[in-house]
């Protein structure tokens, strides 16, 4: 199969996903023609990466990630994915973020990271009075993850009562994915 | 720039290397106020962009800074 090919059926089963439990909003592969192996998946309004609205809430998503094609599997280099409670920026809630490699060696953060929207409750003990400074470390998240969090704490409904069936068959492709990359 | 769907209906777009430049200049103009990629790639290297904004991560995974050989 071609990368473009290999890119597509991913982009095909995270769609799949999404449409099957809280959205019916689809993410767009975008290729660039001097880069055959690199794709960068996203909801676009028009030209422009957006949000799309979740299943009866006012929560939304945003999705980011970069991905390279390698021999017949799709490997993650970033991804944002963005939870939120309206379209403007200063309304988001929680951030995930990866990048598979250190972008320079100064970058000190976990590569793969989460920010909350949020302050700490002790105030100025802390070090860093806002949390959407910090970078609280995660292991890297499947977008599923994220898609049963919305569901079961945010109050997204979930299209079908087999949602958490789908999600944890994905997140197994997921893991499966992980050991051989 | 094309526009396509796989047989699963997934929207495929399609840029040249210079409009798929133009797309990431236009996204850091407008999200950031910067003049485009290089500037922010240059920026975001040298730890002068602030990632609590969250466009910036947005941005950072967008245009994959520092990923060029990942493997």
């Amino acid at each position: 199969m071609s990368a473009r090919g290999v890119a597509q059926a991913f982009a095909d089963h995270l769609n799949s996903i999404l449409n099957r439990t809280v959205t019916d909003a689809r993410l767009t592969l975008i290729a660039a023609r001097d880069a055959p192996a690199r794709f960068t998946l996203s909801c676009l309004r028009g030209a422009e990466p957006a949000s799309f609205g979740l299943y009866g809430s006012p929560v939304r998503l945003a999705v980011v990630q970069a991905l390279e094609v390698i021999g017949d599997h799709c490997e993650t280099l970033t991804y944002q994915y963005r939870l939120s409670l309206g379209e403007s920026k200063d309304s988001w809630l929680i951030r995930w973020e990866y990048m598979r490699r250190r972008p320079t060696d100064r970058y000190p953060y976990p590569l793969a990271h989460v920010h909350v929207n949020a302050r700490w409750a002790t105030g100025s003990a802390a070090p860093a009075a806002d949390l959407s400074h910090t970078h609280v470390p995660t292991r890297r998240m499947p977008l599923e993850l994220v898609l049963w969090y919305a569901i079961v704490e945010l109050h997204v409904t979930p299209r079908q009562g087999s949602w958490r069936d789908l999600l944890e068959e994905s997140i197994r492709g997921f893991d499966a994915r992980r050991h051989v990359s | 720039m094309t526009s396509q769907e796989t047989q699963a209906g997934t929207p495929v777009l399609e840029m040249s290397a210079s409009e798929y430049d133009d797309f990431l200049d236009r996204q850091v103009r407008t999200r950031l106020g910067l003049a485009g990629e290089a500037e922010f790639r240059a920026r975001y290297l040298a730890g002068e962009v602030d990632d609590s904004d969250p466009d910036v991560g947005m941005l950072a995974a967008l245009i994959a800074v520092g990923q060029d050989d990942a493997r």
